[in-house]
Parts: C-alpha cells; sequence; structure tokens
C-alpha cells in the first residue's frame, strides 16, 4: 500500500466534501488514510490535536514539549499505519501511543513527572488567544490537577480533558473499571477541596 | 450526582438534570469544566510541524518501520537467524560429535525462547502498553544468566573440550568474544532499522542489548567447541553486558 505523504496530495473538494459528513468516524477517517487520503489524517488532527495537547500539558511545564510529544504521537499514527486493524478502535490506539510517548519522555531524560504550569505566563504559540475568564479556567484546572496523587491525575486528565469514557480509560490506564471509578471520584473531590482552598485564599488577598 | 457522573453524562451527549444543574452551580471543579471549553480545531503550526515530520519519512528505514509489527518481527527474526547461520557456516564448530544432541537442543531452545521474548519486547507496537523496566530488567538478567547456568551442565567426559591447541584459552576467549559482539551489533543495528521509537529510552537500550546477546549467544554455540564454563561465562556469557557497554560509551544520536 502506498505510503501516504501529505504535502504531495491536496485535499480536493470531493475529499473536503466527503470528510465534512457529521457521521464519518475516526476508523473510517484512519481507513481513509491508509487509503491514501491524506484529508483524513488532517481530520483526524482536527480532532484529537487539541484534546491531545491539554492531555500532555497538564504533566510538562515547557509548552514547546508537550507540543513535541503531540507530534511524536501523530507521527508514530503515521508509521504504525499498517498495523490499524478492521474492527479495532481508533481513539483507544491514539491515546496509548501518547500515553506511551509521554512515558518514554520521562524515563528518558530520568524526569519525574513536572508540576502542572505553576501560572508560568506561557501560552502556546500557534493557538489563537483566548478570552481571560477562560485562561483562569484553565489555570486553574491545571493547578488543581497538579495537588492531586498521580494516578487520580493521569485518570482524571483522561476523562475529563480528553473526555474519555471511564471504562476507556480503564484500559488506557490498565486497572479495572472500578479502581478507576475510585480514582476518579477521590480526584474529582480532591480538586474541589483544592479549587475552594485556591479561590478562599484569593478572596482574602 | 456529582463529578464524574456528570462528565459521563455529558460524554454521553444527555442534558443535564435540575439536580445536576444544581451540583454544577456549586461545585467549583464542575462550572470550571463547563467554562474551560473543550480547545478543538487546528494549530496549523503544529500540523505544519507533523505534516514535514511525515514527509521526511523517506527511505529504506521509513519503509522498515511502517511496515506493519508481524512483518517487522518477521524481518527481524529473520535478519538474527541470517547472521547465526552465517557464522555457523563460516566458522562451524567442531568437535559436534561426542556432544549429546539433546545437550545441543537444550541450549539452543533456551536461547531462541529467550530470543522470541526480547524480540517481541523490542519490536513491540507502540499502539500495546509499553513493558515495564522490571520486566525488561528481568529479560536482559535472563539473558546474561542463561548461558553461564547452562554452561555448567553435566556434559559427558567424551564431549568435554577443554582448549585448542594451537590458541591459548586468552586468544580462544577473545575470537569468541569478537565473533559473539560483532554479530551482537549487527543484529542490533538491524533491530534499531525496524525499530519505530523516536528515542532511547533505558528499556529500549536493554531491550536491544539483550536480542544482540542472544543472537551473539547462538551465533557461538554453533561455532565454539570448547566446553569448559570459564571460557564460556567469561567469552559468552558477557556479550550482552558489553554491547550494554558500547551503548554507554558511544555517543549518542537522537534517532530521526
Amino acid at each position: 500500500m502506498r505510503a501516504p505523504h501529505l504535502s504531495s496530495l491536496d485535499s480536493g473538494p470531493r475529499e473536503q466534501a466527503l470528510l465534512a459528513r457529521p457521521t464519518k468516524t475516526d476508523e473510517e477517517l484512519m481507513a481513509a488514510y491508509l487509503a491514501g487520503n491524506t484529508a483524513a489524517f488532517r481530520e483526524l488532527f482536527n480532532r484529537y490535536g487539541a484534546v491531545l495537547e491539554r492531555v500532555m500539558r497538564h504533566r510538562l511545564h515547557r509548552p514547546e514539549d508537550a507540543r513535541d510529544l503531540v507530534q511524536q504521537t501523530f507521527l508514530q499514527l503515521h508509521r504504525s499505519r499498517h498495523d490499524f486493524r478492521d474492527g479495532a478502535l481508533l481513539r483507544p490506539w491514539l491515546f496509548t501511543i501518547a500515553l506511551n510517548m509521554k512515558r518514554e519522555y520521562f524515563r528518558r531524560a530520568g524526569r519525574r513527572p513536572e508540576s502542572p504550569l505553576e501560572l508560568d505566563g506561557h501560552r502556546d504559540p500557534g493557538v489563537a488567544p483566548r478570552g481571560h475568564e477562560q485562561v483562569e479556567a484553565t489555570e486553574e484546572v491545571r493547578f488543581a490537577l497538579g495537588k492531586i496523587p498521580e494516578d487520580q491525575r493521569d485518570v482524571i486528565a483522561l476523562h475529563w480533558l480528553a473526555g474519555i469514557p471511564l471504562p476507556e480509560v480503564a484500559s488506557l490506564v490498565g486497572a479495572s473499571l472500578s479502581a478507576v471509578k475510585v480514582r476518579a471520584h477521590r480526584g474529582y473531590a480532591a480538586m474541589r477541596h483544592v479549587l475552594k482552598g485556591r479561590r478562599g485564599n484569593l478572596d482574602e488577598a | 450526582m456529582d463529578c464524574v457522573d456528570i462528565k459521563e453524562a455529558v460524554l454521553r451527549g444527555e442534558s443535564l438534570s435540575w439536580e445536576a444543574a444544581q451540583h454544577v452551580a456549586g461545585c467549583p471543579v464542575c462550572s470550571l469544566a463547563l467554562s474551560e471549553q473543550q480547545t478543538t480545531g487546528s494549530d496549523e503550526s503544529l500540523f505544519t510541524d507533523i505534516r514535514r515530520a511525515i514527509d521526511e519519512e523517506r527511505g529504506v528505514r521509513a519503509w522498515l518501520r511502517s511496515r506493519s509489527t508481524n512483518v517487522r518481527l518477521t524481518l527481524g527474526a529473520g535478519w538474527a537467524l541470517a547472521l547465526v547461520a552465517l557464522v555457523a557456516l563460516l566458522t562451524p564448530r567442531t568437535h559436534y560429535a561426542p556432544m549429546p544432541f539433546a545437550a545441543v537442543v537444550v541450549v539452543l531452545a533456551v536461547l531462541s525462547a529467550l530470543g522470541a521474548v526480547v524480540l517481541r519486547l523490542e519490536l513491540h507496537p507502540l499502539q500495546a502498553p509499553e513493558p515495564s523496566i522490571g520486566v525488561v530488567a528481568a529479560c536482559f538478567a535472563a539473558v546474561l544468566v542463561a548461558p553461564a547456568v547452562l554452561a555448567f551442565a553435566p556434559v559427558p567426559q567424551a564431549a568435554l573440550f577443554d582448549h585448542y591447541t594451537e590458541f591459548s584459552p586468552p586468544q580462544a576467549a577473545f575470537g569468541c568474544f569478537f565473533i559473539g559482539v560483532m554479530t551482537g551489533v549487527l543484529v542490533v543495528a538491524g533491530l534499531r532499522a525496524l525499530d519505530r521509537r523516536t528515542s532511547h529510552s533505558r528499556t529500549g537500550v536493554l531491550v536491544q542489548a539483550a536480542a544482540g546477546g542472544v543472537a551473539g549467544n547462538l551465533a557461538l554455540e554453533l561455532h565454539c567447541p570448547i566446553t569448559r564454563p570459564s571460557h564460556i561465562v567469561f567469552a559468552h556469557a558477557t556479550v550482552s553486558l558489553v554491547l550494554l557497554a558500547l551503548y554507554e560509551f558511544l555517543p549518542r544520536r537522537r534517532p530521526a
């Protein structure tokens, strides 16, 4: 099967129209990409690029590292495309690659997962500026995530930031559904506690 | 109803009940989740970087690592076996006849089984969970220890071959060591060509050194007639250790 090279094919109006159908599933897009349709890869990036970046960023201090890991994830998706089989689901596939890339990053550097952004003032290049309230909300989310235990943090990042249902999160982190539910409940409770405390401190200040 | 139930309901596309809305109003986590809208859409510069990286995936190496995992496993195993066969053909083992057939088969079977496990770890697909450092370290230890343990297995007196008359023990040891390490280095080079990883972590280095060690020991089993345990321990079993040391001392280049 021919390896699709993204710049070698322009997404024509017919391809774009085909992809514009909301019923196109991730798996259909992956099959289209395998068949050489590069617009399908673009659509997969549109669906998951930003979500993956959010998941990566909650553990990394430098936004460029998070973007690099997202880039590596999509590169690995491209390299692994011939492993994708009919009947497989793309989303768990993609997120397992992403989690493996993240683990490899920490292992390689001999680093421990970093604290999430302590309001470092960085803004991702290339991301459209957002409203002040939304930026604050994002910062609060990362602050609260940084204060909870790591196993709970991973579950909540996938459940909340990536919008993955708990049964799928369980298979991604290699734990039972009941264990993941417990982590999620405890994690959300801990985040509520952190956020209430933080807001209380801010009000006092 | 709590945060988990509400997020699950949102993921299922359900509208929030009155009870859920009450929770959201008083919960800082859920109110943040709703105000921090999901960022979707395209990040043009990131996609351009990805597109550039994919467009650079050309050449033999890119072709090899984009094969399916089963094809890569077949190619990896084929490459290792071809090198072992080459050593066996170019420098065949002498004094085979007195050696019990079963003893040779056991050694080859143990090393082949270890090789299959190590190859599977090395070329595992990235969409599958990553093997833990504990599993990888255990495999490396098994590759290091197995030839030494097998060397102490009793063999009949007639099968004992202690030394060559034309080579001193250090010379014989160096010869085996060189053949084992060279076979291992070539196997590692082949596996790296098939490897999809973008960098080499500690686990990747351990697995590759183990794979090279297994191949080196298989080649030596078909080459070296010396059955003296000290020779096997120092000249055969250490191949994987030397490969690991080479990784440490050679300058590292970030793979493409």
